[in-house]
């Protein structure tokens, strides 16, 4: 087969276990994304870990008594003893000196050696069944069946229900937690739901991802919705849309290649998603370094045309224009990035070349004068409001100049008046 | 015979064994703008985190109109210091507002259109309409505060405990927002507030609580705001009483005896 036909294949539900697989990691993707969302807000996306990890003994003892590999009874034992942890985190961390995050630290490490240890009993007991019993450490999304895809669905069932319901107290809550303790939603209520709403997703996903990854399908995805919205609702839904699309190329890589695992290649998508928001969601890095980039090349292009202005004020037409060297020895800088901004002024009809000399054509003069203008200004008006000596304004004003949009110079005009000379007794320019 | 907004009986409150305040006792008539005052750390906020059941007392209660504040929750709207919540969760200004909406109907229900335009209605009332869809980490702190005041004016209640609401913001908005809470009192609300201010606190305000560890005085502001009575607040803790405190904290005697 081509990878087109796989692909057709893969998503045609033809092939029983392909299916099983599909709709099970798709589910847990919309659910852990949607409860990542609450548990990111609420900034205990540590506790996550914790209760991942302390579910290896509880499944361990869900097997010891039951002596199958019966998903219900590993899932009931392992999110018995992740209730357990979430309990003890918050005695330890409400009673002791000891604070969140070492609370989390020591119920974790401990319930997991406790998991390790009898993991090896249990392997070394002679019975049959336990083989695979590891693969909840890493996950093994392959060996779904059907058996476990019918729990799987109860527990997302669960998810998708009290989302909804209690939609409103999580948007609240997480807000503000005083004010919403102030209208009477019951604060231990909201978070032990949230809490019982992790354990489910990770009971979920320890059989796909695995202990040691699933806080990463529940982090990652909110953590990448929350760079493109500024709404509570669709940053769950953006989130749930993140989980499930990676889920989805994360099943279906291993399905091309069977010896590559799930639940790692999911996560790997995930984090690139990650971070591609971090670098090129509107509020992320690339557009803002874009932005100061633009900026930097806007400085410069006035600060050229403020240049062949003030270097015209100086000649007073002895010449006919000014050259490009003369721009870029008056203000040190280098003439190739002069040349570029000259270039442009001239797209822009500031300026016109006449043989190897610039001259400002009218707008451009008009430009040149708005700049000089507000600069000046605005020295006046530190040394007259902000009582700053003439010779510490200057370099105030430079910055200054670039910013001030119409609307701040109309206001700056207005305080100011018209004052004809500038804090160093130069002209200020208002043209005709 | 003229009826109290609010009754407080015997209010002590404890932070692990070391009392933030003892045996507070006083009574506000209705329809009064009270300012709670008293220097840092003297239990300003902590007082009104306990008449709102926030935290934990160790004995004594609080009435509001007459009742516990079970009974009356949706006449009562409480605004928290600015800086108690995430700034940058993903909500507009106009998602903040309708929240206070959520203070007297059923959590699991919509906001009805009547909710919506409710909301919009008290953010024109502070001047904030045109930031409703902004998000709430592009607002200066002023205007975070107008955000906050509107949430709870859409709340419509009949008492408001606010905390410290003139912090940190500019004069403008402080102006505005005294404005707004006169406006208030003239309905007839009763309003709390917490300040620490004294200058402004004789303009504002025309009962005084002055509270330090332990209550003061509380009465209308021309008996209450004495010089005697500012040099107690501000004259320290007494020593005794710190020092018991220490006492306690240190041993983890409880402050009332177990019934």
């Amino acid at each position: 087969m081509n990878f087109w036909e796989q692909l057709i294949y893969f998503f045609s539900f033809t092939d029983a276990n392909v299916s099983n697989v599909l709709i099970g990691t798709l589910l847990l993707g919309i659910a852990s994304g949607m409860v990542g969302t609450l548990v990111v807000l609420s900034k205990k996306t540590l506790i996550i870990d914790a209760i991942s990890h302390s579910m290896l003994p509880g499944i361990c003892i869900g097997f010891m008594l039951s002596g199958v590999k019966n998903p219900v009874y590993l899932m009931l034992g392992g999110m018995s003893s992740a209730t357990v942890a979430v309990y003890l985190i918050a005695e330890i961390s409400q009673r002791s000196k000891i604070k969140v995050d070492a609370a989390i630290a020591i119920t974790l490490s401990i319930l997991f050696s406790f998991g390790v240890i009898m993991l090896n009993v249990v392997q070394n007991s002679g019975n049959p069944n336990q083989s695979g019993l590891n693969d909840f450490l890493f996950g093994k999304a392959a060996s779904m069946l059907r058996k476990d895809l019918y729990m799987f669905g109860g527990l997302c069932l669960i998810i998708f229900i009290c989302l909804p319901v209690f939609f409103r107290h999580f948007k609240i809550s997480l807000f503000d937690p005083i004010f919403a303790q102030s209208i009477g939603i019951k604060k231990y209520f909201i978070q032990s739901i949230i809490s019982f709403l992790i354990i489910v997703t990770a009971a979920a996903g320890v059989q796909t991802v695995g202990i040691i990854l699933i806080s990463a399908m529940i982090i990652a995805p909110a953590s990448a919705a929350l760079f493109w919205t500024n709404n509570f609702r669709l940053t769950m839904i953006y989130a749930g849309i993140v989980g499930a699309g990676c889920s989805i190329v994360g099943v279906f890589i291993s399905f091309l290649l069977p010896e590559m695992p799930t639940g790692p290649w999911i996560v790997v998508m995930l984090a690139s998603v990650s971070i591609l928001s971090v670098l090129f969601s509107p509020s992320g890095l690339l557009v803002k370094q874009i932005q100061i980039r633009k900026n930097k090349k806007s400085i410069l292009r006035e600060n050229v045309l403020k240049t062949v202005y003030k270097l015209k004020e100086k000649i007073k037409g002895k010449k006919k224009g000014i050259s490009t060297e003369e721009v870029s020895n008056y203000r040190p800088t280098a003439i190739r990035k002069v040349r570029s901004a000259l270039k442009h002024l001239k797209r822009k009809g500031l300026v016109i070349k006449g043989g190897d000399y610039w001259t400002l054509t009218e707008n451009g003069v008009q430009e040149a004068e708005r700049i000089v203008r507000v600069h000046r200004l605005w020295e006046l008006y530190l040394q007259k409001y902000m009582h700053l000596p003439s010779n510490y304004v200057h370099n105030s004003a430079e910055s200054i100049e670039h910013i001030v949009t119409p609307e701040i110079e109309q206001a700056l005009a207005e305080v100011m008046g018209k004052p004809e000379l500038d804090p160093h007794n130069q002209k200020i320019p208002y043209g005709k | 015979m003229q009826t109290n907004s609010l009754e407080v009986h015997d209010l002590t409150v404890s932070y692990q064994h070391n009392p933030v305040l003892w045996n507070i006792n006083f009574n506000v008539p209705a329809g009064k703008l009270t300012g709670i005052i008293g220097p840092n750390g003297a239990g300003k906020s902590t007082l009104l985190k306990a008449i709102m059941e926030l935290t934990p007392v160790s004995g004594g209660y609080a009435k509001l109109f007459g009742k516990s504040l079970e009974k009356v929750r949706t006449r009562i709207a409480y605004v928290p210091q600015k800086d108690a919540v995430d700034w940058d969760f993903p909500a507009t200004v106009l998602d903040v507002v309708q929240m206070g909406r959520y203070g007297n109907k059923s959590l699991f229900r919509k906001l009805s259109k009547k909710d919506e335009d409710i909301a919009v209605e008290c953010l024109s009332k502070v001047e904030m309409l045109d930031y409703s869809d902004r998000h709430i980490s592009e607002l200066s702190g002023g205007q975070k505060q107008r955000v906050f005041i509107a949430r709870a004016l859409a709340q419509e209640a009949d008492m408001y405990f606010m905390d410290e609401p003139f912090a940190g913001i500019d004069a403008a908005s402080e102006k505005q927002i005294i404005d707004i809470l006169l406006k208030m009192k003239e309905e007839g609300k009763s309003i709390f507030v917490v300040h620490h201010d004294l200058q402004s606190a004789i303009d504002y305000f025309d009962w005084i609580i002055l509270i330090n560890t332990r209550l003061i005085a509380s009465g209308p502001i021309s008996t209450t705001f004495t010089t005697e009575n500012l040099k107690e607040t501000y004259g320290g803790k007494l020593t005794l009483l710190s020092k018991l405190g220490q006492e306690l904290k240190s041993k983890q005697f409880p402050i009332r005896e177990e019934e």
